[in-house]
């Protein structure tokens, strides 16, 4: 396997940690929202516990964490070498990230609607219990994240050699 | 002029090079990925991306690269 190759696989690998923390993440902010009774639940249970999608931001953090550690290494790779580069982001890959970005721009636009209607019709009854609802941001933020990487991930896809 | 569709010779170009995909990604810098796209015929490549392939087999670009 050739550093073209390497640096390709490696760039996948970060994407798919990112995708991965993030869909977590995603996961445990909308578990209390879907699953009524899970509303109340908090985690560790006791006295100082914290609402389960707390766990959520600290998962992501760790995300972003490996994510920089990971993002910074692959760069330097990159530096050493331009025509490296220039390889590694070749122009397919350069449109597979224009294609992602716009499904992205899309995809939070519709979740903007969507949690707006969702607020106006949902917000008298999710309120009634008084559970602290994660801010609607974070909501936003997954979503484009989540919309962002996977498109890409899926649009530049990987094939056998023939 | 009508439009068509951009066909290539390029995985017989290749055999007769005896180059493999990763070969020639790296002779002309992109990914395997690309190389492997172009060759199926799911992504336009470049004039430039198809100068270069073209360039490598030591072929005219119409030997390459065709219209259908």
């Amino acid at each position: 396997m050739n550093q073209i190759e390497k640096l390709s696989r490696m760039r996948r690998t970060i994407l798919w940690t990112v995708f991965a923390g993030t869909g977590v993440a995603a996961v445990l902010l909308l578990f209390p929202i879907v699953v009524r009774s899970a509303r109340y639940l908090w985690w560790p249970a006791g006295r100082n516990s914290l609402p389960i999608y707390y766990w959520a931001f600290a998962i992501w953090f760790l995300t972003l964490l490996v994510f920089v550690v990971l993002y910074l290494l692959y760069k330097r790779k990159l530096r050493r070498d331009p025509a490296l580069r220039i390889a590694v982001d070749d122009e397919r890959v350069r449109t597979d990230w224009l294609k992602a970005y716009r499904f992205a721009f899309l995809t939070t636009v519709m979740i903007a609607v969507l949690s707006k209607a969702a607020e106006t019709v949902l917000a008298p009854a999710l309120m009634r219990g008084s559970f602290p609802l994660p801010d609607k941001t974070w909501f936003l933020l997954t979503g484009a994240v989540l919309s962002l990487v996977g498109s890409f991930l899926r649009y530049n896809h990987e094939t056998a050699d023939e | 002029m009508s439009d068509g569709i951009l066909r290539n010779n390029m995985k017989v170009l290749r055999a007769k090079a005896d180059l493999t995909q990763e070969q020639l990604a790296e002779r002309v810098q992109v990914t395997r990925a690309t190389i492997n796209f172009v060759e199926r015929g799911k992504w336009v490549p470049s004039a430039l991306l198809a100068l270069k392939i073209a360039r490598v087999f030591g072929v005219p670009f119409e030997e390459a690269f065709y219209l259908e």
